[in-house]
């Protein structure tokens, strides 16, 4: 495992057991998560990015789901084979994780500097007074003006903006090596996630832990992540460094994505991808794209499962037509009229 | 642009699902739950059958070469509006599942149909049924000519239907072949006590509490979804009302009210005014939260009258909690009837009275055994229903 | 009955109001189907048990807003600008506090409730929650065909062929008439709610936020239907969203609120060209970059938004703006139309 991997997910596959059948959440998916970097893993609902960040913490809810293979490598060991009382001390330490909804994740009845405090008491030994003056530390460096009395206050007098800022110091104090942020502005406004975004941002220059990204907005994704992975019905079907993913996408999927977001630049018909996002307990064999795909040929497709391969340096992509996606595109030729 | 076109859909299952499927689905997962319905149905079953199984009118009589069905003459109207009211009661969710695919084309519901032919073949039934009843004979009228008859079909156990009348002689045995819970102190066997003390623990809980959430829905809808003085006003009646300590009120009532009343009557009528409370304010709350529902403002923005908008779209989405209400209350009703029995208020075949009876004799454990085991099992399994139900009907369901 | 979205409750009385300004009155066009003038929405605070007012949410305050037949008007904000507030208080499903909504020049807030009725089948709305916005108790035949049978427009065999039509219209088969919301996905649920709000061919329909709640796949679908079913049909839409990109893509014009009023309104294409509000810069620079390599040049407005209950003097916007100056907490600018074009109207003291 090279040095600058801070974080490797092999093999995961994640199913949830479930009266009407077996859900396919998380097949195959490896994964690499560098050092000080953000790695980001975009897609729709129901594809399996969530349920690939809690199978890293191991929070899938068993039952129904079951973590069936895979291994995530983090230094030495590998997280799915620690007694859960070491994989506690991972959480929180060297793994901790941000959620689209700060509500749902602070509690009601508690200050925000309490909920904080008590992490950082916990995780330095130290006592309230020094906890307290760490906390409001951590507020301040998380852009919230006037810490102190900020320190007292309830969850739900604060904006969504500020408790998103709450959650993300509360998840830093122990000074993480990797932040999973799952959709970390979708419940906010576009000014304040701007400013999140910013700020997770400058974390990252500041204080250098890795971030892994999770959201379905590929304009977050331009906004802050390194490296892409591009996910569709349980398993990344493209993968490469940001720039290279926005300026030549492979697999027809993320080529329908870019072209069904409107953007200020570009006016009229948007090209959107027919059908729906499969259910992961009936995903289409073959290709799982295949019914929506404009490249489908309606033989190998719709029969064998192309294999996630390296097409360009640097850039792999699970599709049997991906080259030809990439020469419509020097065509200039749209792939979804 | 055309439009996309709609994929075959695997999400879509083979046959639609109402909300009462789901529903049923998560219930049928529960053991607890099936075997407290099974226990429920079997209970309302021996009670609705209570002549059949223990009494002293035969089914079938045959003498002198002449065969007449005496017991379906000696029924009272009761009993026949009962047999009719569970008998509708399950061939009317069948009948609407027939009925279902017409109404659907239409978009219409199916209900309506349905209970307007049932009611119509009911009325004509109970009407021909009730033409041929003939008077009461005095008690013990069949058992004392047993040996005139050629052949007699008599109920599972054959015994005097008044205590006290034929069979002192058998007074305090304890379980036999011949009385397979044992007699009281009169010599009435237990389980024909049993059956009809059942009757009335499930004629309190279901009347009660059909007539508490009743009203309960009805005022409830009107005032969560109105709003405003209506509301103001309903709340305030509300809160006298769950003032009144309901003990009290029924011990009131009986001291007060004629001997012409059945007191019966009365515990239920006092039940009904003072239950339907609760009801109330699960409704209301229901219906606060429903007029919220983007469903409800799209139906006002279609221009869809408040009657129907409140019939068809804001009651039906608020009736789950209702359900678990009455579960639940029926088991506090017949709780409640069986403390006021076994306080000697009132005077009607009852588990209550049995208790009391067990209690002054403690050596005739198998009187006091058999009625607080019935009363136990009929609280905890509807207790165990109404626990299941709701969980059943979870709004994490997204449905 | 006087709870503040009673049904069809008639505009209640004014609290005092904020002397805030109006658009200026142009000869109104030809093709004009929508006038609404100087609306408000004030919501009463009520503390303790009596009730008692102790204050307005003034969640629309004062906007005038014009839409002409078969065009459509992007009303832009951030969550609780009143956007959504001023699209339900159009349609008075939200009693109004003051001003006029015109309907085919008819006064739609003077309407008795029989009138209104019928008004109703011309003026529809779809819904951002496809979850909420269907009757989990109905059929999707059920959903669509109810308006057509309570306003009397069909009934039996003919009944059951336009409730078909419609779902072929929104690109569902006809074949899921009898199933339940609830075994649907999110974006044919959109389509189930826009054949219900199509059922009564409506003239004019305000879609409150239809794709935000939706795939991203599944977006550019819907708001491929509704730009064809605008073309077919002649639809005019107010499309309330928070999204600017989505709004000008899909607009004519674009009216962007702050705090229950409109600062800033123009065709979307000068919009996009050359915001002039302050707010509408930030709103703008905020949008994600569509690409990595763009340059981050970024109007980040201060703080956040104020409470609609206790809104800042004079220009709403002064206290996050990086360009106030003294005039601007002092007094309230006016919507003005710019010297250079008069379709494009700015309420910002810098501007006038």
């Amino acid at each position: 495992m090279t040095n600058d991997i801070l974080l490797r997910v092999q093999g995961l596959t994640t199913r949830f057991f479930t009266d009407e059948g077996v859900s396919r959440a998380v097949e195959d998916v490896s994964l690499d998560i560098p050092r000080g970097r953000t790695a980001a893993l975009v897609g729709e609902s129901g594809c399996g990015k969530t349920v690939t960040a809690l199978s890293v913490l191991r929070l899938v809810p068993d039952p129904p789901g079951r973590i069936v293979a895979g291994a995530v490598r983090m230094g030495q060991g590998d997280l799915l084979l620690l007694p859960e009382a070491d994989m506690r001390q991972v959480r929180g330490n060297r793994i901790s994780m941000i959620f689209q909804e700060p509500m749902t994740s602070l509690n009601p009845v508690f200050t925000v500097g309490d909920q904080i405090a008590e992490a950082v008491s916990l995780h330095k030994k130290v006592g309230r007074a020094a906890a307290l003056r760490e906390t409001a530390a951590m507020l301040r460096k998380v852009g919230i003006p006037d810490p102190q009395s900020r320190l007292r206050e309830y969850p739900h007098q604060m904006s969504g903006g500020m408790r998103q800022r709450v959650m993300i110091a509360m998840s830093l104090v122990c000074g993480p090596e990797l932040l999973i942020a799952d959709e970390p502005t979708t419940a906010l406004d576009v000014t304040i996630q701007a400013q999140i975004l910013d700020l997770l941002r400058e974390l990252q220059a500041d204080i250098g832990m890795s971030i892994l990204l999770i959201t379905h907005d590929l304009g977050v994704v331009a906004e802050i992540a390194h490296h892409v992975s591009v996910m569709y019905a349980g398993r990344i079907v493209e993968e490469a460094d940001i720039q290279e993913l926005f300026d030549s996408p492979l697999h027809p999927y993320t080529v329908g994505l870019f072209r069904s977001r409107p953007t200020l630049e570009r006016r009229g018909a948007l090209a959107a991808i027919p059908g729906t996002v499969p259910s992961p307990l009936a995903i289409p064999p073959g290709c799982p794209f295949h019914p929506r795909c404009p490249l489908a040929d309606g033989k190998r497709c719709a029969a064998e499962r192309p294999p996630l391969e390296v097409k360009r340096p640097g850039h792999t992509a699970a599709c049997w037509y991906a080259d030809r996606a990439a020469d419509m595109r020097t065509r200039g030729e749209d792939l979804y009229k | 642009m055309s439009s996309v076109p709609p994929t075959a859909d695997a999400a879509l299952t083979a046959k639609p699902r109402t909300y009462g499927a789901i529903v049923w689905g998560q219930l049928k997962k529960r053991p607890s739950a099936m075997i407290s319905l099974g226990v429920i149905l079997a209970l309302a079953l021996a009670a609705l059958m209570a002549p059949f199984i223990a009494g002293e009118v035969p089914v079938r009589w045959v003498q002198d070469g002449k065969a007449s069905w005496p017991i379906f003459r000696y029924l009272s109207n009761g009993e026949y509006a009962a047999f009719a009211a569970f008998v509708l009661g399950l061939a009317l969710p069948l009948s609407v599942r027939l009925l279902r695919p017409r109404a659907e084309r239409t978009g219409g519901s199916p209900w309506g149909r349905a209970l307007l032919i049932h009611g119509a073949a009911w009325l004509l039934l109970a009407g021909a049924l009730v033409a041929l009843r003939e008077p009461e004979r005095r008690y013990g009228f069949f058992l004392e000519r047993r040996s005139e008859a050629d052949a007699a079909w008599f109920p599972l156990i054959a015994t005097a239907r008044q205590p006290g009348y034929a069979e002192l002689a058998e007074r305090d045995r304890p379980p036999s072949r011949r009385h397979p819970l044992g007699t009281d102190r009169l010599g009435a066997d237990l389980v024909m006590r049993l059956l009809y003390g059942a009757r009335t623990a499930m004629a309190i809980g279901f009347v009660a509490v059909g007539i508490g959430s009743a009203i309960g829905v009805a005022l409830g809808s009107v005032s969560g979804y109105f709003g405003g003085r209506i509301d103001l006003a309903l709340m305030r009646l509300v809160e006298v009302v769950m003032f009144i300590p309901q003990l009290i009120l029924i011990i009131m009532i009986l001291a007060v009210i004629p001997s012409s009343v059945p007191p019966l009557w009365a515990v239920v009528g006092v039940l009904a005014v003072t239950n339907w409370t609760g009801f109330y304010r699960l409704m209301r709350a229901e219906l606060l939260r429903i007029r919220g529902e983007d469903y409800v403002t799209a139906a006002r923005a279609l221009g869809i009258p408040s009657w129907r908008l409140l019939l068809r779209h804001a009651i039906p989405n608020g009736l789950a909690p209702i359900l678990v209400g009455a579960t639940f209350g029926i088991a506090g009703a017949v709780f409640l009837e069986a403390t006021l029995a076994f306080l000697s208020l009132v005077s009607t075949p009852s588990w209550g009275e049995l208790l009391n009876d067990g209690r002054q004799h403690a050596e005739t454990w198998w009187v006091w055994g058999a009625a607080g085991a019935a009363i136990f099992i009929t609280v905890l399994v509807y207790n165990l229903l109404g626990e299941a139900i709701r969980d059943a009907i979870d709004p994490r369901l997204k449905i | 009955m006087t709870a503040p979205d009673a049904p069809d409750s008639a505009p209640r009385a004014a609290p005092p109001p904020a002397g805030a300004p109006s658009a200026p009155a142009a000869a109104p066009p030809a093709d004009l189907l929508l006038d609404v003038r100087d609306l408000r929405t004030h919501f009463p605070v009520r503390r303790g048990i009596l009730g008692r007012t102790v204050g307005y949410v003034r969640a629309v305050d004062g906007i005038s807003l014009r839409l002409r037949r078969g065009r459509t008007l992007g009303l832009v904000g951030e969550s609780g600008c009143g956007k959504t507030t001023a699209g339900r208080t159009i349609l008075r499903l939200i009693p109004a506090t003051a001003g006029a909504v015109r309907f085919e020049g008819r006064d739609v807030f003077a309407l008795p409730p029989a009138d209104l009725r019928r008004l109703r089948r011309h003026m529809q709305i779809i819904f951002q929650d496809p979850y909420g916005s269907l009757n989990p108790r109905m059929t999707v035949g059920g959903i669509i065909g109810e308006p057509l049978k309570v306003h009397r427009l069909a009934r039996g065999r003919d009944l059951e062929d336009r409730v078909a039509r419609l779902l072929e219209h929104v690109g569902l088969s006809p074949a899921y008439r009898n199933r339940y919301p609830h075994e649907f996905s999110g974006g044919q649920r959109q389509r189930i709610g826009i054949a219900r709000a199509l059922a009564l061919e409506p003239k004019f329909i305000v879609c409150d936020e239809p794709i935000s709640a939706l795939d991203v796949s599944i977006q550019a679908q819907i708001l491929n239907l509704l730009d064809r079913l605008q073309d077919e049909l002649g639809l005019a839409y107010l499309f309330i969203a928070h999204d600017l990109a989505v709004v000008s893509h899909i607009s004519d014009d674009v009216a962007v609120m702050y705090l229950g009023r409109i600062v800033e309104q123009a065709p979307a294409d000068r919009l996009y060209a050359g915001p002039l509000h302050p707010y509408t810069k930030c709103l703008m620079s905020a949008i994600p970059r569509s690409r990595p390599d763009r340059p981050r040049d970024r109007i980040v407005p201060r703080g956040e938004v104020p409470s609609a209950l206790n809104p800042p003097p004079g220009c709403p916007f002064h206290p996050r703006c990086p360009w106030a100056f003294d005039r601007c907490p002092a007094e309230v600018p006016l919507l003005l139309p710019m010297p250079s074009a008069s379709d494009h109207l700015v309420s910002c003291h810098l501007c006038h």
